[in-house]
């Protein structure tokens, strides 16, 4: 980095612990980021922007007689303000359900720092954008093609009044493509990214290009299906999005609360038995992976559903105590990085399989539905139409519509091969509603 | 600004137009700007029982953005500690991009614009205790009403303060605060959960949020109707819109299109949305209007620093104008709007809307539904999104419409549409116009919520694909 602030932080926070204990904080945390970016961007098939960005803040949480006070900042000098401000709301604030920190212990080493990272230079991601969006061009001179690349080195503090003192510095980089390609009124969009902590094989320009390549291919054809119902494959980029029910239904507050579905069904069967899910929050370089959680409990590997059977609630330490339940160091009781695990069929083997189905790469509106509840109903962005194992072209004005929790305990199938970056499968569910403009 | 009576250190206390004008004199560069700003909210908010957040946040920090040859640098900071540093900075990278003639639009500005804001109510003269006490009023009455499962009520304040200057030479200062009361009910039965909420926002008026008990009490009367209620089932069906999610369809199906970040470098977009073309019937008007007073979208001016404006987008059914900001105005040959918004420190202003709605008509509401033997009437909105000419819109709740009656509730009405085709389906459009002041707000790159308001008096559409099963 430029410049270091984690010598110059360091006492800062120190004496910010100490002034919040002196003031009757039986709890209390600070946590400090300093981050540093470089990155590109192309906008219509040209370098559009080229940026650089230094920025920091920082957040105090306190305890006083049972109650949290929050504040954040990013003037330095206003810390000691800032641990005042959270005394003060604590005063009024939300109740804790807990009154000290646990003693921190030895935690898992996890890197999340790679000097190849600072390799990159502004020249390096200008050129790779470059490449890419040429290839695009060439692959058709009418498309609005959009490329972006960046870099950041963070370094980080969080520490509490109960003895933890842990220093962070991570890397990041990400690489990315997209595509607009507009016949008369309609519109295709197509992208395609990359992103991690390392630069490794990941960093991959020919992922981004032949991703793009090919849906354009796919999609130069519609298709349509009359409605009804349908088996759908959903690709590894968008199983985490189309799981968030059932991980929201794992969320210990949501299951104190009562809004969880899963509320009564823990140890029961939930999906279908070939269907597991894992959090790993012990890969090194991904950004999604963390040795502790915000109130320094380790975190751990394990299955969260096994076999189609719930395996547990994630709990983080407030909501433990409020639900009377052990904590399994999670933040906001979520998990660091759920997979579903690989199944024994290639995921050529799933598409063979469909008579005639949908292949779903992307949902507009899926978030809008009643989705705790595991109900969505959203259209087709991105979707191709399945006909005797091959995709015939693609889906335009439709909407489908299920309930996830439902599909689970159906006859669902899963990919043996998974996305490089993201570890997930391919999914294959049945009967899934869908409705069309042409009926 | 202090919240609570107590001055943050750092804050400033220096001369900010000469500090900004000062850093930019040795600009590098066709054209830069500094946009400083600092934040100061506070939020609280009950889930169930307990309030569970109570936190306020403190931040400054700005972003230099420099233009040469027709390239952008920018430089993305907390501090205005060597402020010339970032100018350079921005400059530098601006060079390196730029390979073509400079465009940005000539617009008339005042040389300075202050704008401190004069609240009706100022929330900053309200105690903590005394807030709490008004949102755990409502989460009672919420909590109170037999069969709910939970709650969610929260209140937040916000206050921006926006310094900005350029090598134009102009400045401006604008408070822009903005408080916002978020009421929502859930109810569930065995596994099935259902929500209703309500939001009210102001910029002005700590009002807003005082005296909503009997708002609460239909959110959780509604959450409890809506788990009684059958799902809607999928199909194509003539749809009539209450004003708040006819609001939400003008600004999501239709408003993006007419963003001209979207449009000015894409040839095809140009020629889709060139100005003349038919979009709807002679009765359909839109239009977007940053400068009427205290709605959530207006602002003294952009972040650019070009002043808002009213712009006619549909004028009795053919396209009539764009969104702009310097640059796209420029390049399309057009009229800076005012459109260039950024949400906070260290965000672009990017082309947004301000507030947007479909203008009155004149016919009745009631003469919609006498037209309709069997439809939907899609009321509030749950959320909606858009890629250009696809949508999807969500509505809170609905009622399924018979004879030209309303008859039963139901549940999980979500819409979709190509906005070319669907906008030449409204086929009726109310005299009732509306301009809600809710929660939450637009996202767009990244940036939400963005403060706009989207209105409309009820309008009814044929033809209409609602998901759901078939």
């Amino acid at each position: 980095m430029r410049t270091s602030y984690i010598d110059k932080m360091s006492p800062r926070i120190k004496a910010g612990l100490e002034l919040a204990e002196k003031l009757g904080a039986s709890a209390a945390r600070i946590t400090f980021s300093h981050h540093e970016y470089r990155g590109c961007s192309f906008e219509s098939g040209r370098l559009k922007n080229t940026e650089g960005e230094e920025t920091m803040g920082y957040h105090v949480m306190v305890i006083v007689n049972g109650r949290r006070g929050n504040a954040s900042g990013n003037i330095p000098e206003a810390m000691e303000d800032m641990v005042h401000r959270a005394i003060d709301l604590a005063h009024v604030g939300a109740n804790a359900h807990y009154s000290k920190f646990p003693k921190p212990v030895a935690y898992q080493d996890i890197k999340h720092h790679s000097d190849s990272v600072l390799k990159l230079t502004r020249d390096s991601m200008v050129t790779d954008c470059q490449e890419i969006v040429d290839y695009l061009k060439g692959v058709d001179d009418t498309l609005d093609i959009s490329a972006s690349a960046g870099r950041s080195e963070g370094e980080g503090i969080i520490a509490n009044n109960a003895g933890m003192f842990e220093v962070e510095r991570d890397t990041h980089w990400s690489l990315g493509g997209g595509v607009q390609k507009t016949t008369g009124t309609d519109m295709l969009f197509a992208h395609a990214y990359r992103g991690w902590q390392e630069v490794n094989g990941l960093y991959d320009k020919e992922y981004v290009k032949q991703t793009i390549e090919t849906d354009l291919r796919r999609a130069s054809r519609q298709a349509q299906l009359a409605d009804g119902s349908y088996p759908v494959i959903i690709p590894p980029q968008f199983l985490g999005g189309f799981l968030s029910p059932v991980i929201g239904g794992m969320n210990g507050r949501n299951v104190y609360k009562g809004t969880s579905p899963l509320k009564d069904k823990l140890g029961k069967q939930i999906a279908a038995a070939n269907f597991s899910i894992e959090d790993n929050p012990f890969v090194d370089y991904c950004p999604q992976s963390d040795s502790y959680d915000g109130a320094g409990i380790p975190a751990q590997r394990r299955f969260l559903v096994k076999d189609g059977v719930l395996q547990l609630f994630l709990y983080d330490l407030d909501t433990a105590g409020m639900a009377g339940a052990e904590p399994t160091g999670n933040d906001n009781c979520s998990p660091h990085a759920a997979r579903v695990l690989p199944g024994s069929e290639t995921s050529d083997e799933l598409f063979k399989s469909v008579k005639r189905g949908l292949y779903i790469k992307q949902l507009l509106g899926f978030g809008q539905g009643n989705l705790a509840n595991g109900d969505f109903s959203a259209n087709v962005a991105l979707g191709y139409v399945i006909e005797n194992g091959e995709i015939v072209g693609r889906l335009k004005n439709a909407m489908v519509a299920g309930n996830i929790f439902d599909l689970l305990m159906g006859d669902v199938r899963i990919s043996s091969n998974v996305d490089a970056q993201l570890q997930q499968p391919y999914l294959l569910v049945p009967n899934v509603s869908v409705v069309s403009a042409k009926g | 600004m202090a919240l609570i009576g107590r001055r943050i250190r750092g804050f400033l206390k220096v001369d900010m137009k000469q500090r900004l004008l000062d850093a930019l004199k040795k600009a590098n560069a066709d054209y830069a700007e500094i946009r400083f700003e600092e934040n100061d909210g506070t939020n609280f908010a009950y889930r169930g029982k307990e309030l569970e957040a109570a936190s306020t946040a403190c931040n400054t920090g700005g972003i230099v953005r420099a233009c040469k040859n027709g390239g952008w640098g920018t430089c993305i900071f907390d501090s205005l500690d060597d402020l010339e540093q970032k100018v350079a900075d921005a400059c530098a990278d601006a060079a390196l991009v730029g390979k073509e003639k400079t465009q940005l639009a000539e617009v008339e500005v005042p040389a300075d614009v202050v704008a401190p804001i004069t609240m009706k109510h100022d929330y900053r003269g309200v105690s903590f205790a005394d807030k709490l006490a008004v949102i755990k009023e409502y989460n009672d009455i919420i909590l109170g009403q037999k069969g709910m499962e939970s709650s969610s009520v929260s209140y937040s304040e916000q206050f921006r303060r926006v310094y900005f200057a350029s090598t134009r030479g102009n400045y401006f200062m604008e408070e822009r605060p903005r408080i916002t009361l978020a009421l929502a009910g859930v109810a569930r039965y065995g596994s099935q959960v259902q929500r209703a909420h309500e939001s009210f926002s102001s910029t002005d008026d700590f009002n807003v949020v005082l005296n909503r008990q009997d708002t609460a009490l239909e959110v959780a009367q509604r959450t409890l109707d809506l788990l009684k209620a059958p799902k809607c089932e999928g199909g194509r069906y003539t749809v009539i819109m209450n004003p708040v999610f006819a609001g939400v369809f003008a600004h999501e199906a239709f408003g993006h299109l007419s963003e001209a970040d979207f449009l000015f470098e894409n040839p095809q977009m140009r020629e889709l949305m060139k100005i003349g073309r038919v979009m709807g019937n002679p009765d359909l008007n839109i239009t977007d209007d940053g400068t009427l007073a205290t709605l959530l979208g207006s602002q003294m001016v952009d972040d650019e620093g070009t002043p808002m404006t009213r712009t006619h987008l549909i004028k009795d059914g053919i396209l009539a104008g764009h969104l702009h900001s310097l640059e796209t105005a420029a390049k399309m040959g057009e009229k800076a709007t005012g459109n260039a918004r950024a949400i906070r420190r260290g965000c672009c202003p990017i082309v947004r809307m301000t507030n947007t709605f479909i203008e009155p008509g004149k016919q009745t509401k009631e003469e919609l539904f006498a037209g309709v033997d069997d439809g939907i009437y899609a009321c509030g909105a749950f959320g909606g999104q858009t890629m250009m000419e696809m949508f999807t819109f969500s509505a809170a709740y609905g009622y399924r419409i018979r004879n030209g009656k309303i008859c039963e509730l139901l549940r999980d009405i979500v819409l979709t549409g190509n906005v070319f085709e669907t906008l030449k389906d409204i086929d009726g459009i109310a005299d009732d116009l509306l301009l809600p002041q809710h929660g939450g707000g637009c996202g767009k790159g990244g940036q939400a919520p963005l403060p706009v308001t989207c209105g409309a008096p009820h309008i009814r559409i044929r033809n209409v694909v609602v998901g759901g099963k078939a």
